[in-house]
């Protein structure tokens, strides 16, 4: 027997009620919501730089260059300032 | 130039049309374990920059080294890196970067290859431009809007 889940949020029952209209039942709109929030989380972590690619597609279950597709439409990249300098010094320092 | 590539940055640079400027110019190997992960298993599931680098692979641009597996795939390209005489790694993933600076791996980013060229005189100023905002979509506006700067700074053209 599956878990019963109470709604008491106004905005997930509308939510709810828009993926009905695209055909999912309750169980497949909330496993979809889920699914959703684990992704955006998972790619906060990548953003900030608390995960590497390949933890990211370790942990969605996805091959990585389908994991680099993702946080591309998704993010873009995630090099911060500090490395970027270190890079441009090396890159510079190599090319005398 | 001898660099050790990833597969995220591999991926980066032939997305952005990038790749055949990077070869032709350095010697860029990747280990065994990219080469899974951006020709051989993409390939499968129709990514046409798959495509694109295993036909630089077969062209001998690009040479694919076996390393000892890692559990953790980024490490064949520390462990690549070490094996030879390598200049840097490159990698466009933050967390990898922090982490080869603590090992004291020296590394460069997509963006910095192209600003490498532009130091060695390879590319104009337009041309750097031009070729770092071809790299706009696939990394952070920090990276972008330093190596957009780094060029403007200089005064020739």
């Amino acid at each position: 027997m599956g878990e019963v889940i109470i709604i008491r949020d106004s905005s997930l029952r509308s939510v709810l009620d828009l993926m009905r209209k695209e055909g999912l039942d309750e169980e497949g709109a909330v496993k979809k919501i889920i699914r959703l929030g684990i992704t955006d989380y998972v790619l906060e972590l990548y953003k900030r730089g608390d995960l590497t690619v390949r933890e990211v597609s370790e942990v969605l279950q996805l091959s990585l260059r389908e994991t680099v597709e993702l946080i591309e439409e998704k993010i873009g990249g995630n090099v911060a300032i500090q490395e970027q300098i270190k890079a441009i010094e090396l890159a510079r320092k190599l090319s005398e | 130039m001898k660099i050790a590539v990833d597969s995220d940055a591999l991926i980066k640079l032939t997305k952005a049309g990038l790749k055949d400027l990077i070869v032709n110019n350095l010697e860029v190997i990747i280990p065994e374990k990219v080469y899974d992960e951006t020709v051989k298993i993409p390939k499968t599931k129709g990514f046409p920059d798959a495509l694109e680098i295993d036909k630089n692979v077969n062209a001998g641009k690009i040479s694919v080294k076996e390393t000892s597996r890692e559990e953790k795939g980024e490490f064949e390209v520390v462990n690549l890196y070490k094996s030879g005489d390598f200049k840097a790694v490159v990698s466009d993933d933050r967390k990898f970067l922090k982490k080869l600076d603590k090992i004291g791996i020296p590394y460069l980013t997509p963006s910095s290859l192209i600003l490498y060229l532009f130091y060695k005189r390879i590319l104009s100023r337009e041309d750097a431009l031009a070729q770092i905002k071809k790299l706009r979509k696939y990394i952070s506006d920090e990276e972008y809007f330093t190596s957009i700067m780094e060029v403007k700074k200089w005064g020739r053209s």
